[in-house]
């Protein structure tokens, strides 16, 4: 139990540090791959636990709100929300292929970044419409991609909770 | 048995409302208290990996960019001893005149340790902090360019706003015209330069500088070059686009440029470089 707690440290640890350095040279126009929800979502799908993918996005989200303090809790908030729903679905997704499991990150992260749009606000209905259509659907789509490369090299998860 | 009892028996939603509920807590703190936070979350061990990883990348780069910067000594050397002898004439001139000596602001040199994630890039995280003399609202430059302003301040690390952030503004001046505006950056239109009347000279390649009116920004920073002009005569002022001189999603050093000790804080036309504090917005 230990190792394997110690091992999810480290991993949140490694994801939180990559969120906050190689988001940015990965960058492509208007569009930045959202990690938290990737990390939430793989680990909501190929962990046992329920609450260790809820608590990583509550982390990974803390972590990101500390680069704008106004809004400390918001990230955090969401993010432990991107882990709530992908322990919700998991023996949904787990069944399905790395498409699927790639469509439903993509679509969750655009929802958690109209969210953090409309609650930290960028200037007006006008500009915050503009940053949905721009940044926050390039972004989805980029973060599907990146997940579903990382799904096709992780494979079908084997925790128990599938057969339970 | 109830929903909610039902309810609590689920881990998830357990871990999820203990979150929540967290988070509802953090975000009624009051701003000192969040800051404290955020020092304590980014200074515990996260910083130094940070700025580990970044300079991994940067290692590759190192020795081509060595041999740049040495052929770049040089020629700044021979630059700098014209503009020793340009500044001597300018002293004495002034002194003539009766104008007040301008000396040049000391720098603290900072690495980038961090990026904001998420969506939108508007604060990155630097390794200077208050242990260094870093204080809120000084200006941060590359020799590129303005990156921003410190936003936060830590004991070892600050929060720096950029001029991407929309609620960033800075006055500048066009070098060739010197019309004046307001730079500001617009989520659908990207940087650019305001409140310059129809009547102003701008053109399509023009270096915009920092104008140096609201006590944030000194004087004749680079900010970018116009990159669109268009001119509507129905409007008052002209819609002018700037390219930024410094990519913000690739800084890996910057300057912070500390307020000298004979400057007011805050000088006379403060409106001009208008950067929305967080406890304002």
């Amino acid at each position: 139990m230990i190792p394997v707690a110690l091992g999810l440290v480290v991993v949140a640890y490694a994801v939180a540090v990559a969120n906050a350095t190689v988001v940015g040279p990965l960058t492509i126009g208007p569009a930045r791959p959202d990690l938290v929800v990737i990390a939430a979502v793989t680990f909501g799908i190929h962990m046992r636990s329920e609450t260790a993918p809820v608590l990583l996005g509550f982390a990974l989200g803390l972590v990101g709100d500390c680069f704008r303090p106004s809004t400390l809790g918001l990230g955090a908030a969401l993010g432990a929300f991107a882990g709530f729903v992908s322990v919700s679905y998991r023996q949904r997704l787990a069944l399905e292929g790395p498409s699927v499991r790639a469509v439903f990150v993509s679509v969750l992260a655009f929802v958690l970044s109209v969210i953090s749009v409309i609650s930290t606000g960028v200037g007006g209905v006008g500009a915050a419409a503009w940053v949905v259509l721009s940044s926050s659907s390039t972004g989805a789509v980029y973060t599907g991609v990146i997940s579903f490369v990382l799904f096709l090299l992780l494979g079908r998860p084997r925790y128990g909770y599938l057969t339970r | 048995m109830s929903i909610l009892a039902r309810l609590v028996r689920v881990p998830r939603v357990v871990a999820f409302v203990s979150c929540v509920v967290a988070s509802a807590f953090l975000l009624v703190l009051p701003g000192s208290a969040r800051r404290a936070v955020a020092d304590v979350v980014l200074s515990a061990g996260f910083r130094p990996a940070q700025g580990f990883v970044l300079s991994l990348g940067s290692l590759r780069s190192l020795s081509e960019e060595n041999s740049r910067l040495r052929r770049a000594l040089v020629t700044l050397a021979l630059e700098n001893a014209a503009l020793r002898e340009r500044e001597m004439e300018a002293e004495r001139l002034r002194a003539l005149l009766g104008f007040a000596s301008e000396r040049p602001a000391e720098v603290v040199a900072a690495e980038v340790v961090g990026m904001q994630p998420g969506p939108r890039l508007h604060t990155i995280l630097i390794s200077a902090g208050r242990s260094r003399g870093v204080a809120r609202g000084l200006a941060v430059i590359t020799p590129e360019g303005l990156v921003g302003r410190v936003l936060d301040v830590y004991e070892h690390a600050s929060v720096v706003q950029l001029l991407a952030d929309p609620s960033c503004r800075a006055s500048a001046v066009v070098r060739r015209s010197r019309a004046l505006g307001i730079v500001r950056s617009i989520p659908s239109r990207g940087l650019v330069l305001d409140n310059v009347p129809f009547t102003e000279d701008v053109r399509r390649g023009d270096t915009v500088l920092t104008a140096g009116l609201g006590g944030v920004f000194p004087k004749g920073v680079l900010i970018g070059t116009v990159s669109e002009v268009r001119a509507d005569p129905s409007a008052m002022f002209l819609d002018v686009r700037l390219s930024p001189a410094v990519g913000a999603g690739r800084l890996e050093e910057v300057f912070v440029l500390k307020r000298r000790p004979s400057e007011p804080h805050g000088s006379a036309g403060a409106s001009a470089d208008t950067l929305v504090s967080e406890e304002q917005r």
